[in-house]
């Protein structure tokens, strides 16, 4: 497969920036065997931190042949190439009310991916605060879509009824 | 030429008379001389002569004036001789002369002391018995004076009393109604406040209950619907 293809199907199995980041640590870890060596076992391990489906094409990928004194520097670029395309990869911040489980990360990165880009990826956030509904920071711009916004502004509209109500 | 007769006759009347006025002159001059040199003759004469009688008057008023000094120096002497015994004399008389009269002052003393004595202690009395009946008589000046004060103090007192408790009525009912309207604005920025607070204990429970009542289900509709939103709103360009 070649580099950029390869590239954008390892891109499209990452769905949150913290995947991304353990991207990374998993290709530190990888390039770090050249220098000190690993038994087999241990490079079979080293993806497994990931998810199941990034982890398989991430060993497809890299550990189908094993890296030797000539194809290392090879290796080595196309790790790099990797990395700086991972750079690359666009950025949306989502702070949720709830911590979501694998289905609902599933959900939002599809529709995200679907519906933006598919080298957008998500950075998650959790704030109990807001109720429901999201905060979104996306492309500079931030905005409110929180159920505590809308409460507020319900209380602000209504706050006289509200008011009449207490007295 | 010729010369006149007349003017002949003329220049020798006046060679003439020259000659003659010379004459005059040397005989004037001559005369002159004479009286001179006798003028000087009696000039020296004199001279001497004054020059001998100062020297001779002078040596006898010398000689005088000795004769006088010599007097009087005898003559002093005798002065004083006689003065020394007087002095003498007047001295045992004058001692004698100051304790008599030291006696006699003594005397007139003692009698004067006794008379100021007795004098002062009269007056003594006298201006006593006088301060004393000013001294009463001030005394009652005083005392009525101090009742005419008192009663117009006490008089003024009541008034500036009654004055007073009406000033003091008038300030109590002032910052009665002013503490009366703090007390107002108190209780009505309490009661907003308290309305406030009750306000927003409402909207954090609100916000509680509905943070607990939302299911898992609505939260993923929830950030879906955000998600819809914000690409109607363009925000991911």
């Amino acid at each position: 497969m070649q580099d950029s293809a390869l590239f954008d199907h390892i891109t499209e199995k990452i769905r949150l920036k913290s995947e991304m980041t353990a991207v990374f640590i998993c290709l530190e870890d990888f390039t770090s065997n050249f220098f000190a060596p690993k038994n087999d076992d241990e490079m079979q391990r080293v993806f497994d931190n990931l998810p199941p489906a990034l982890a398989q094409v991430m060993k497809d990928s890299y550990l189908q042949e094993p890296v030797t004194h000539e194809n290392q520097s090879l290796v080595h670029k196309h790790v790099e190439d990797l990395k700086d395309k991972l750079r690359t990869l666009r950025v949306v911040q989502l702070t949720l009310a709830f911590q979501p489980n694998e289905e609902a990360i599933a959900i939002f990165s599809d529709w995200v991916k679907k519906n933006i880009t598919v080298d957008t990826i998500i950075d998650l956030q959790f704030d109990k605060t807001i109720v429901g509904g999201a905060l979104l920071i996306a492309d500079g711009q931030y905005k409110d879509y929180s159920v505590r916004k809308k409460l507020a502004g319900r209380f602000q509209i209504q706050r006289d009824e509200i008011v009449g109500l207490l007295s | 030429m010729i010369i006149d007769p007349i003017l002949l006759i003329f220049l020798a009347l006046a060679v003439t008379v020259l000659a003659v006025v010379l004459l005059v002159m040397a005989l004037a001059y001559a005369k002159n001389g004479q009286k001179l040199h006798q003028s000087e003759e009696l000039n020296r004469h004199l001279q001497e002569q004054m020059s001998e009688k100062p020297i001779k008057l002078l040596e006898n008023a010398h000689e005088k004036a000795q004769e006088l000094i010599d007097e009087a120096n005898r003559h002093a002497n005798e002065i004083l001789a006689s003065s020394k015994a007087y002095e003498d004399n007047s001295n045992v008389a004058l001692k004698e002369k100051l304790a008599q009269l030291e006696k006699d002052q003594e005397a007139v003393f003692e009698t004067a002391s006794a008379e100021m004595k007795s004098a002062y202690q009269d007056l003594l009395s006298q201006i006593q018995e006088q301060d004393m009946n000013a001294l009463k008589s001030m005394t009652k000046d005083i005392q009525s004076d101090v009742l005419a004060d008192f009663k117009e103090f006490r008089g003024t007192l009541e008034k500036e009393t009654i004055n007073s408790e009406k000033v003091v009525k008038e300030k109590i009912d002032e910052e009665y109604l002013q503490i009366e309207k703090e007390l107002q604005d108190y209780k009505k920025q309490k009661y907003q406040k308290i309305d406030e607070d009750i306000y927003k204990i409402l909207y954090r429970v609100s916000e509680m209950v509905l943070s607990q009542g939302i299911t898992f289900d609505k939260h993923k509709q929830l950030v879906l619907e955000a998600l819809e939103t914000a690409k109607k709103e363009q925000v991911f360009k």
